[in-house]
């Protein structure tokens, strides 16, 4: 599998484009949500959980990326 | 004299095939759980039906979506414990108290069926990061992301589904093959297995 052929360093490179890739969609999804093209709450509430994941994947490979890169010495 | 034994020979063929026809019985087990794959994306029939993975058991959201289905097989008519993907998202029969899990009553309610089917797909998607690479690829198999080949079963109607416009475009697949690249990307860091 992918994991086990990424080295520690080209792992913490990729970050950054996940971490894009990740964004996107959690733009996306803000906007449908605000748009008010859903009116029913079970979508709205599916749309939500899956910012909610989002919102957390952003910030702790953000987090993690700050302190590799600070160890790798990546400006 | 041949007319008598042709008698007695089409009486006795009769008696053997009603009773053979008692004996047909709905062949689905109450004690087991199934895959129901309706409408599945690289699928050619409507709907067929499946024996669940053991291994998938084991997913935490395994259980959450088992529910009893009516099902009809070759006439036969009868109820099986088993979980719907409907175009390989799940779906329990009913909404719950538990809006995250995916259910037939909110999509064919919801305003945006593709959107309630897109956020559904990405809510199951990314519970599948924290899987190790076995159970990972098999969900893969099991939602239609990947080779069907070896999961296909014996083709079933199912009666809670007929007459339902739940029409999904099928080139959604490629916006939920898009999101599993992100996750696999995700994956590709390797934080570890939680599950």
């Amino acid at each position: 599998m992918e994991n086990a052929k990424l080295n520690p360093f080209i792992k913490v490179l990729k970050l950054p484009e996940i971490i894009d890739h990740l964004y996107r969609y959690y733009l996306t999804l803000q906007r449908v949500l605000k748009s008010e093209q859903i009116k029913d709450e079970a979508t709205k509430e599916l749309i939500k959980e899956d910012i909610e994941f989002l919102e957390i994947e952003i910030n702790s490979l953000e987090l993690f990326y700050k302190l590799m890169a600070n160890i790798y010495r990546i400006k | 004299m041949l007319k008598l034994t042709n008698n007695f020979i089409s009486k006795t063929f009769h008696t053997i095939t009603s009773k053979i026809n008692i004996k047909k019985r709905f062949p689905f087990k109450k004690n087991k759980i199934y895959v129901i794959y309706y409408e599945h994306p690289l699928a050619y029939d409507n709907a067929y039906i499946n024996t669940a993975d053991k291994l998938l058991s084991t997913w935490r959201g395994f259980n959450r979506f088992v529910d009893e289905w009516t099902i009809e097989y070759k006439n036969q008519i009868g109820t099986v414990k088993a979980i719907l993907l409907y175009y390989g998202l799940p779906l329990r029969k009913k909404k719950g108290s538990n809006v995250r899990i995916t259910n037939l009553e909110d999509l064919e309610n919801s305003s945006d069926k593709r959107m309630y089917y897109k956020a559904g797909m990405y809510h199951i998607l990314k519970d599948l990061v924290y899987l190790d690479d076995i159970k990972f690829n098999k969900m893969l198999k099991m939602l239609g992301l990947t080779n069907l080949d070896d999961i296909r079963g014996k083709p079933i109607n199912v009666k809670e589904l007929e007459e339902k416009n739940l029409d999904i475009d099928p080139s959604i697949k490629l916006e939920i093959l898009d999101f599993l690249i992100l996750i696999q990307k995700i994956r590709s860091i390797g934080f570890g297995y939680y599950d």
